[in-house]
């Protein structure tokens, strides 16, 4: 069964024009109208004039098919009928329900398919001369009139309004604010608390909930600076990464596993969860966060680590593959089609506010957004590849390239001395071999390298050496010509020469370079008495110089024939076949055997039958120290010594392909009157390889041929032999194991830029007939991208644009939802006809240009909203805000809000005297009673019971707003759950350790300082005593009462306080 | 609660003080956090008559997923020409599938028999389900979305063919309420092997998490249902911890969905109480538990008649959506790539004489009217053989069956080709089945509504057709 998926390219123009006049031919056909009459209308009538008729209450797919007209113009799709073929006819095709099926409901009698073939075949006559117009015309897509939308106008630079209460507009937010207040001659709320600011800003910027030294602190410092001081504290502390971090992550819809049947986890995830935290608490500015976000592997001076040096920006594209994934799709261009509409969607949402994956089928139903703008950034994702990116300091790794080059010399020098010495007496030792009488050590070499005859290279010395005369040898020479890759083949990067076909490969990576090596160029061993792994010329390599430098080589996109053939050799290697971005080589079925682990210092052909997949698109991906690396997760996949390289790559039906060797021998001009024989003619040739390699004049014919001969063994290269060898070696060794291992993180890179059809109704089956050229959405800039990328840069800069209003606009609203509880836009993800209009729309300019202004500091503007009155204000409402605000739009006071599923557990932990401060590192499981929520795995098959509990997103689709609810599922985790025992178990203990110089009250005042953020109340001294008394008892016994406190500590973790923020 | 995107018309403490205690309440409590407001009426949830759109025939519906996809051509839908051709290769045009597997005609091991006075045919795997063959709505024309376990089953349970969306017993929760607001309104009875695709086929999604299935393991308790000290303390716990909340409440002043929270506490004590109950069968009799199948000499038959024995509880008490997966040790689930015989036979000997007995029971007690059983896979199986012995997946047409509710019995909806191979008359898809579900409970399935994303979001995405046929007129 072929799985091949025919892209139904609707008729050529051409064949429109022929067609059309055929029929026009036929005006009076009297018999083929009343075939028409009695076959052909009664059925149109009854089974597709529902949806295709000009009475249909909507028309389906544009099409109608109650004219001859109708039929003629076609849909969506083009004509649907193709008079006189009705192979050519789509209509035919959807009775026959080959790609679509027509009628939905049921597929019509054979008889009925067979009239409808008959009546095409006739020429599709068809008495309906008059053209109609369908009922109801969908209203036409209005760019300009949805250009007008609120969202999309530029931002307003707005003078903050004049105010009444003067004292208590303390920043020029608070002046927005409160004007609209006052407008309704309203009072803002009283402030709040000191410890319940504290509290409020505590667990906003960080998570947690303040300890109660920081409570004492605060509560001690009078000075004016007290506020801004805490402040200061929690935005330099790096829990502040992690809180924000978060949020980023529900947007991007963070997990580590691939959920459907097997749930895969992906490797590397963490890498981009820590590259967010270290964002956050580097305040990245605004711009440059979005700008890495999508093409964060392709900017010209990448930000830098400042304490590693580590290459930051290209960790910004990681989310983007952190889609769901099944193996072995029978469809891999709907799989593609259908991971691609949530990368989209994600982007859309996260970095517009803008439902743009809605347009995957139509054009938007309410807002500025095509087809066209979906399929430009389709075209621009299908254009890019995930990459696993080393971020070693790229500055250090040009650094040890150099000083590997100079070391790396003086052993080319020993070896081709050692060379030297080896072939002085090759012509006796090859006779040696060859009469099967060695006696020395380099003729037992030759002797069993030539029985052997591991490659092709010795294959054709071997037949050389056969020629005992010229006749026999010019036989031999003109059959090693003739050995040819078939004419036929496409070499998969350049369809013209073998040796160039990498013209259009894309490396990364310091090592591989978009270039073959230069002859003679070889791979140095890590350890042992080996000297060499290989001779890498001629064809690109990565890992030559050293295999701690990480690469990848990738193919341009081709359109797969049925068999994939490609050279490789290499320790560590993988290699692998990209179907449609299909990320899970490997697994499954039918995918399983599309990557290939290569682990050999003699040229491997690679084969994958690909007829499944014909005329599918693939690219050809190469890693070096790629042998565990892909869904092995969290494995770092290096190995010492690890190198790859990729010779000629073909694309061909048919039989792999033996690729020829042995060029040497037909390349080389024989002077006839000293070379008779076969041995002759080896002999000079070889005898001349040495002072070619040290003079760097090896053809690649040569430069094959010697590497032939040290992989089949024929030279003698251990390191003992010679002191300047060994000495070189040990030098270069010595250096290469210094450098730092590869740090791998999940990024992009650029393959070759191509355009994206339109696939008219959301069907990859059914495409547009000109591609969609790439830029961003035409609504806000509608230039064509002209560079040769993939364009993700040129969307990166248009995304932050000052011509871009909406970026800025949901990015300041994305901070103003998470600390006060509400976007100004309420649908934070949605700032279109769907969303929600903005409460104060001025107050959103505002905060965007200044936020803009100011250079989009993220630290900045939350520093800026926490210390305004509006931030400060207590919770309780007024009875008018009740009363005509039951939403509290106006925010007469701040929300009460319920902590995310993270800093309720985080504060258990926190309380459980557990929590360690580390940062970053591989996600750990859900019981680790000692982390912070941030780091614990995420599989979506079975994400944390308790963070789902408490509306954690479950990892597949957007989420700026989060869901808060409330169960008695909740309060049963919290009565009878095993998490609040064991934190209640570990809190008592905590206790007793300081309890002994304690009162009750103290106590009591204690847990409530750890728990709330504040001390208890006279009213919650007098309950505990209660609480106490229940237990029976007596109060000098219960400080050291063990039981008591777990079961007090585990009261506690039950009262609803501890939940809310207020 | 139909919607989340009505007008804002009351306020929090206004629906509070309105809303009739229950389940449904909370439930709108908590959405109105979600800045989801719904009109007055809405929020007064008559506990045992929720409101609907139109009266609801069925109250509650039981759903008894046949994990790997059971075969049409061996169970509901006989095709003699596969006798004819068996062993012959199929003439047909054939789809990929995910083994990239193409075999010989393969003809049913199994008889089919005649039963009831609508005659309905059924084969000898189900001898005790076809006793009620006059009940039956045999849907023949079902189309999965996915030939891939997962993807299908991600389709049958939420109408999109990837995870992420809320499961229709999320839906019916969503929409419905609790008629019990000591139980959760949206359970599954878990026979052991967890549906491809994971835990998220019986999420909330995009929907709030208390609409999320409660999966509930014959023989061991529910999750945090047991209480880890005496009852006795426990409630002397939760009175004090009634009291200091109380204070908090009077601390902010106005804060309703820590009002709420603050009940939770209560409903979760009574569904401490009530869940064990409901999942104690000592008072079940011993004629009733050997009609289910308690004593049955297979394992799984025994397994599967506890779940339908608790599934007519959980019914009798006012759950609304009720799902009963599978066990292992069948062969894998349903999923017969080889060994169809021996696979088939056993998982239906496992599930027969338990549906049999359940259909029975309901009826007895004059619930079958008001309660719909939905019997499905994911997908069929190909009538042609993978490897010797086996089936592949087949989305292209298969069988499902519906019972009580409201459903006309003794029906056969639909067709497949003369192969069982694909539908060729009034194909079905999930979206339909959702849509008659929901229309069986009371519910407009385009007016089940959530918005999420910018839009509003239904369990039937843009489809659904109810069909005359299967739910009456």
């Amino acid at each position: 069964m072929k799985m091949k998926f025919r892209s139904i390219t609707f008729l050529l123009p051409t064949l429109l024009v022929v067609s059309t006049s055929t029929w026009a031919d036929q005006k009076d056909d009297p018999q083929g109208h009343a075939f028409f009459e009695k076959n052909i209308r009664p059925v149109l009538t009854e089974h597709c004039y529902k949806c295709h008729s000009s009475k249909s209450r909507k028309v389906r797919g544009k099409l109608l098919l109650d004219s001859q007209a109708g039929w003629a113009k076609g849909g969506e799709s083009g004509p649907a009928i193709v008079p006189g073929k009705p192979e050519k006819s789509p209509l035919i095709s959807a009775l026959r329900y080959e790609d679509f099926e027509m009628p939905p409901k049921s597929k019509l009698p054979q008889e009925v398919i067979d009239n409808f073939v008959k009546w095409v075949e006739m020429g599709a006559p068809d008495p309906r001369k008059e053209s109609k117009k369908p009922n109801l015309v969908e209203e036409e897509f209005d760019l300009d009139k949805r250009k007008t939308w609120w969202s999309l106008q530029p931002l307003k630079d707005l003078t903050p309004p004049k105010v009444k209460n003067k004292d208590w507009a303390k920043t020029s937010y608070d002046q927005f604010i409160l004007q609209k207040l006052e407008e309704k001659n309203w009072q803002p709320a009283p402030a709040a608390s000191r410890e319940s600011w504290l509290r409020r800003v505590t667990y906003d910027l960080t998570g947690l909930p303040p300890s109660p030294n920081d409570l004492h602190n605060f509560l001690n410092d009078l000075s004016d600076q007290a506020f801004e001081k805490v402040v200061d504290r929690l935005l330099k502390s790096p829990h502040f990464g992690e809180r924000w971090a978060r949020h980023w992550m529900d947007l991007v819809r963070y997990a580590d596993s691939k959920s459907f049947e097997a749930d895969y986890l992906m490797a590397n995830t963490y890498q981009y969860r820590d590259y967010l935290i270290r964002a956050f608490n580097q305040d990245v500015s605004f711009k440059q966060f979005f700008k890495e976000a999508l093409a964060g592997d392709l900017l010209k001076e990448p930000r830098l680590d400042p304490e590693t040096g580590r290459n930051e920006s290209v960790m910004g594209p990681g989310f983007i593959y952190l889609t769901d994934g099944q193996h072995g799709p029978p469809d891999i261009h709907a799989d593609e089609a259908r991971i691609f509409e949530g990368m989209i969607d994600v982007i859309g949402k996260a970095f517009l506010g803008y439902t743009v994956a809605c347009t995957r089928c139509h054009d938007h139903k309410f807002d500025a957004i095509t087809t066209k703008d979906y399929y430009s950034l389709y075209g621009i994702i299908a254009s890019s590849r995930l990459n696993y990116a080393d971020v070693n300091p790229p500055k250090k790794q040009v650094e040890y390239r150099k000083e590997l080059i100079e070391l790396k010399a003086p052993v080319q020098k020993a070896l081709a001395h050692l060379l030297t010495s080896d072939f002085k007496e090759i012509k006796n030792d090859l006779k040696a071999a060859l009469e099967n009488k060695p006696e020395t050590d380099h003729q037992k070499r030759w002797a069993e390298a030539l029985k052997k005859k591991p490659n092709t290279e010795l294959r054709s010395l071997a037949q050389i050496l056969q020629a005992k005369d010229e006749v026999s040898l010019k036989r031999v020479i003109e059959e090693i010509k003739k050995r040819e890759l078939p004419s036929k083949v496409q070499l998969i990067g350049n369809p013209k020469k073998e040796r160039q076909s990498f013209a259009n490969w894309i490396p990364t990576g310091v090592d591989f370079e978009d270039a073959p090596r230069p002859n003679g160029d070889f791979v140095i061993t890590p350890n042992g008495d080996k000297a060499i792994a290989s001779i890498v010329g001629g064809y690109p390599a990565s890992g030559h110089l050293a295999s701690r430098f990480g690469g990848s080589y990738r193919s341009p996109t081709f359109t797969l024939s049925d068999r994939v053939s490609i050279r490789v050799k290499g320790k560590n290697v993988r290699v692998s076949l990209i179907i449609r971005h299909y990320e899970l080589v490997g697994r499954g079925p039918t995918t399983g055997g599309t990557t290939k682990v290569i682990n050999s210092d003699t040229w491997q052909t690679v084969n994958f039958n690909t007829y499944l997949w014909e005329g599918e698109k693939a690219f050809i991906e190469i890693l070096q120290n790629g042998g565990e690396f892909r869904f092995a997760a969290d494995t770092g996949g290096h190995v010492d010594g690890a190198y790859a390289q990729v010779g000629t790559a073909i694309n061909a039906h048919g039989a792999p392909p033996e690729f020829p060797g042995g060029k040497v021998w037909s390349n080389t001009k024989i002077d006839t009157a000293k070379i008779k024989t076969g041995l002759d003619l080896a002999s000079v040739v070889l005898s001349s390889l040495p002072a070619k390699w040290l003079q760097g004049k090896l053809s690649l014919a040569e430069n094959d041929l010697l590497a032939g001969l040290v992989e089949a063994g024929a030279i003698d290269l251990n390191i003992q032999r010679s002191g300047e060898l060994k000495k070189s070696i040990e030098a270069y060794r010595k250096y290469q194991h210094s450098l730092p291992r590869p740090t791998y993180v999940r990024s992009l890179t650029d393959g070759n830029g191509e355009d994206e059809h339109v696939y008219i109704r959301g069907s990859h089956k059914n495409i547009s007939k000109v591609p969609n050229p790439r830029r961003f959405l035409e609504a806000i800039d509608d230039r064509t991208f002209k560079g040769r990328g993939s364009g993700r840069l040129e969307w990166a800069e248009a995304l932050v644009s000052d011509s871009n209003p909406l970026a800025p606009r949901v990015f300041v609203n994305r901070i103003w939802h998470h600390l006060f509880g509400q976007g100004i836009v309420n649908s934070v993800d949605d700032f279109g006809y769907m969303g929600s209009q903005p409460s104060h729309p001025e107050l959103l300019d505002h905060l965007a240009k200044s936020f803009i202004t100011k250079g989009g500091s993220t630290k900045g503007l939350i520093k800026e909203l926490v210390l305004s009155n509006t931030y400060r204000m207590s919770s309780r409402a007024s009875q008018a805000s009740l009363d005509q605000d039951p939403n509290n739009h106006l925010l007469q006071h701040m929300p009460v809000k319920r902590l995310q599923a993270e800093a309720i557990r985080d504060t258990l932990v926190s309380l459980s005297g557990n929590l360690r401060p580390q940062l970053f590192g591989r996600s750990v499981n859900a019981n680790d009673m000692g982390r912070r929520s941030i780091y614990v795995q995420l599989r979506r098959k079975g994400m944390p019971h308790f963070l789902m509990l408490f509306d954690m997103p479950d990892g597949t689709e957007p989420f700026g707003r989060r869901n808060v609810t409330q169960s008695p599922s909740q309060a049963l985790e919290f009565m009878n759950g095993e998490f609040s025992w064991r934190v209640a178990d570990s809190w008592a203990k905590r206790l007793l350790k300081v309890s002994k110089d304690k009162s009750f009250n103290e106590a009591v005042d204690l847990l409530h300082q750890q728990a709330f953020g504040r001390r208890a109340n006279e009213k919650e001294a007098a309950w505990a005593k209660t609480v106490l008394s229940d237990s029976g008892i007596k109060e000098k016994e219960a400080l050291k009462n063990f039981n008591f406190w777990k079961s007090f500590c585990h009261t506690m973790l039950n009262r609803k306080e501890l939940l809310y923020v207020y | 609660m139909f919607t989340n995107n009505a007008p804002e018309q009351f306020s929090r403490r206004e629906l509070l003080r309105d809303a009739s205690v229950g389940f449904g309440s909370v439930a709108l409590a908590s959405l109105l956090h979600n800045q989801a407001i719904a009109d007055k009426k809405a929020a007064k949830i008559d506990v045992n008559q929720a409101k609907t759109h139109f009266p609801p025939k069925a109250k509650s519906v039981i759903f008894l997923f046949m994990d790997g996809g059971v075969s049409q051509v061996d169970s509901f839908d006989p095709k003699p020409l596969l006798d004819k051709e068996n062993g012959k290769k199929p003439k047909f045009k054939i789809d990929p599938t995910v083994f990239n597997s193409l075999g010989k005609i393969f003809a049913s091991p199994w008889k089919f028999k005649r039963y009831g006075e609508s005659g309905l045919p059924v084969s000898d795997l189900f001898p005790n389900v076809a006793q009620h063959a006059d009940d039956l709505c045999v849907v023949r024309s079902m189309t999965a979305f996915s030939p891939n376990h997962p993807n299908a089953v991600y389709g049958l349970h939420t109408g999109l063919a990837r995870m992420g969306r809320p499961s229709m017993g999320a839906w019916v929760s969503y929409g419905l309420g609790s008629a019990n607001e000591n139980l959760p309104s949206f359970v599954v009875l878990h026979g052991g092997i967890t549906p491809n695709g994971g835990v998220p086929n019986f999420g909330s999604g995009f929907l709030p998490a208390n609409n999320q299935g409660t999966v509930l393991r014959p023989g061991s308790p529910m999750r945090n249902i047991t209480p880890r000290e005496t009852l006795d303390s426990q409630k002397k716990k939760l009175q004090r911890l009634e009291e200091i909340d109380g204070d908090l409440l009077g601390r902010i002043g106005h804060a309703p969905q820590i009002e709420s929270a603050i009940r939770d506490h209560e409903l979760a004590f009574r569904m401490q109480m009530e869940v064990p109950e409901a999942m104690d069968l000592s008072g079940e009799s011993e004629l009733i538990k050997d009609m289910y199948g308690f004593n049955h000499k297979w394992g799984n038959t025994r397994k599967f008649a506890t779940q339908c024995l608790l599934a007519r509880r959980m019914v009798e008490r006012g759950v609304r959506f009720i799902e009963l997966t599978t066990s292992g040790g069948n062969g894998d689930r349903w999923d017969q790539h080889g060994n169809l015989i021996d696979g088939h036979k056993k998982n239906a000997m496992s599930v027969d004489q338990p549906i049999g007995a359940l259909i029975q029971d309901l009826k007895q007690r004059g619930l079958l009217e008001s309660t719909l059983i939905v019997f499905s896979g994911e997908f069929g199986r190909t009538p042609f053989a993978q490897g010797r012995n086996g089936r592949d997946h087949n989305p292209q047409g298969f069988s499902l069956w519906m019972a009580g509710g409201g459903v006309q019995g003794g029906t056969a909806y639909g067709a497949t080709d003369e192969y069982g191979y694909r539908v060729v008359e009034n194909k079905m898809t999930f979206h339909d089945i959702h849509a008659n579900m929901l229309h069986l409970l009371g519910i407009d399935h385009t007016r089940l509504t959530y918005r999420f994303s910018g839009r509003d979001m239904r369990l039937t995405d843009v489809h659904g057709r109810i069909v005359p046929e299967i739910v009456g007129t």
